[in-house]
């Protein structure tokens, strides 16, 4: 059973599509990592999911209903991002008791111990944490909901590192002792690419790819060497980036499948063959074409 | 496979009403506040002063009424029922489970338990003001014939305050919901209301006695009951397709 189904998706603030006729389909109990460059439409994207907003044009369904302004769906979702607020009158603990009572799979148990094990003041105010802090909470609130569609928009916005692995193990343990459908957003695939198992990458509010996470670690190669023989070998064939790194240089990242056969012309030529990370290739399939941030200083 | 059930919009209402019974208890403290400033300003010097004389004998009047008190209650009402749609207000929603309908009835239901309260407080405050001249003031001077106010006189009172808050909290909550459909409103409307009460005064005027001016308190209640659900629908009406804000 698809949990989301979205189908030719356009959300338009005025002349601006935020989202251009997005398709794709999310199965039950996935996690899923929504990967996008700041402004992709990642955002946008889960809040129509959650309910949010409503799409312009095209068909989005939640548990097969429409989610905008819907109950049950709500009921079924929780949103989590750095701009949730909650009442200054409310604790912390009470911030978590009074949630509870929303949401039919809350597990105060886990709450309390997450809560202690980040050592939070019980008495403290939600709006008095720090950033950090208000991530790691409202992150708690996610987990223990358990709801059945779980959606963390950049959960780990200033968490220092060794809170962003508790909270990743967590939600990990939490997840495979309850499966459920987790959404997570992220710029940095590289941290949570361990606990995913799909990647959607948006790339300016459509889709550029949607699959499992083996499958794009196996997608493409780096290739580097002098570039007169990296230029013959990769002729006529489609260069995902191309950058010149020194002199007569170059460094060419290319979909497997086009060379697979090719391998060892490659060693031949001099040429060195090298894995790229699932982070990096995000960047230059969501990148413009070019050298990127080195073209602007070679002008001049 | 994870359940279907509907859920129940009454019940996820009335959880989001308990919520924010406690989450705004905050707006609870400012009626308070205000009713105290209002006494203050009663007892200082009365609401008005009157004094004349023919050179051997002269009288000076001091005229005390607890009706500033009430007044501020109905400014306070009518701020709480336009801070309630402000996206301040609204993201406190967010993480709950709500829907537009939900959010709305809720809304209702803590408006309509602060008319309650503001009805019953205000009301209470006047008691407050005659026991402090009471004790305060010397007694040969008091000469009212309300002074010592009957019970079924303050309870009509209170029903009264609680009727115009009520009326007052939808009107005010209709104007948060407009000005969240466009910020034009905020002066739309004032300027609709002046442009009315200047240019069609003899209408503006029968709006006014329609409410002020009607003796039997059922009837009134009627009135005023049938008004404010007029406007909190319109509300619902217009806000059930607003997207949330963030």
């Amino acid at each position: 059973m698809n949990v989301i189904q979205c189908r030719d998706v356009t959300k338009s603030y005025g002349q601006n599509k935020a989202l251009d006729r997005l398709s794709f389909e999310i199965g039950e109990n996935k996690i899923t990592g929504f990967i996008g460059r700041n402004g992709a439409g990642k955002t946008t994207l889960l809040k129509m999911i959650a309910g949010y907003i409503k799409p312009t044009q095209g068909e989005l369904q939640v548990f097969s209903r429409k989610p905008f302004n819907n109950l049950d769906v709500s009921a079924k979702t929780i949103f989590i991002d750095d701009n949730m607020t909650f009442p200054d009158s409310f604790r912390l603990t009470d911030i978590l008791s009074e949630v509870a009572s929303f949401y039919a799979a809350w597990n105060s148990n886990l709450a309390i111990a997450l809560f202690n094990y980040f050592s939070f003041d019980p008495n403290q105010a939600h709006s008095n944490l720090s950033k950090g802090s208000k991530s790691t909470f409202n992150s708690i609130i996610g987990i223990a909901s358990r709801c059945p569609l779980t959606i963390l928009d950049e959960p780990t916005t200033g968490m220092d590192s060794a809170v962003r692995k508790d909270f990743y193990k967590a939600l990990l343990k939490d997840y495979l002792e309850h499966p459920r459908t987790i959404l997570l957003s992220s710029h940095l695939l590289s941290e949570l690419e361990e606990i995913l198992e799909d990647i959607l990458l948006i790339d300016n509010g459509s889709k550029c790819l949607h699959l499992p996470v083996m499958e794009l670690r196996e997608l493409a190669v780096g290739i580097r060497g002098n570039e007169q023989a990296l230029l013959t070998f990769v002729e006529g064939k489609e260069l995902i980036y191309k950058e010149e790194f020194a002199k007569g240089s170059l460094y060419v990242v290319i979909k497997k499948e086009l060379i697979e056969q090719e391998f060892k012309h490659v060693r031949q030529n001099g040429l060195e063959v090298l894995p790229i990370s699932t982070d990096d290739l995000c960047v230059y399939l969501t990148g413009k074409t070019g050298g990127g941030i080195d073209d602007v200083f070679k002008r001049g | 496979m994870m359940s279907l059930k509907e859920v129940d919009l009454l019940s996820i209402s009335s959880k989001q009403y308990v919520y924010k019974l406690k989450a705004y208890s905050t707006l609870f403290y400012g009626l308070l506040l205000a009713q105290i400033i209002a006494l203050f300003f009663s007892l200082l010097n009365g609401i008005s002063y009157m004094s004349s004389g023919n050179g051997e004998l002269s009288v000076s009047v001091n005229t005390y009424s607890a009706s500033l008190v009430i007044i501020f209650s109905f400014f306070w009402i009518l701020f709480a029922a336009i801070q309630l749609t402000t996206k301040q207000y609204k993201q406190l929603e967010n993480p709950l489970v709500t829907n537009s309908i939900s959010r709305n009835l809720s809304n209702i239901g803590f408006l309509m338990t602060a008319c309650v309260f503001g009805g019953i407080t205000s009301s209470l405050v006047g008691v407050l003001l005659r026991i402090i001249m009471y004790f305060t003031f010397d007694r040969s001077q008091i000469i009212s014939d309300e002074f010592i106010l009957a019970f079924s006189d303050l309870l009509l009172g209170i029903s009264v305050a609680i009727l115009y808050m009520v009326l007052i909290s939808g009107i005010g909550y209709l104007t948060g919901v407009l000005t969240k459909v466009s910020m034009a409103f905020v002066i739309i409307i004032p300027a609709v209301i002046i442009g009315i009460s200047k240019a069609y005064t003899d209408i503006f005027q029968s709006l006014i006695k329609f409410f002020t001016l009607e003796s039997s308190l059922p009837l009134f209640g009627l009135k005023v009951i049938i008004t404010s659900i007029l406007l909190f629908g319109v509300s619902i009406l217009i806000s059930n397709r607003e997207e949330v804000s963030q």
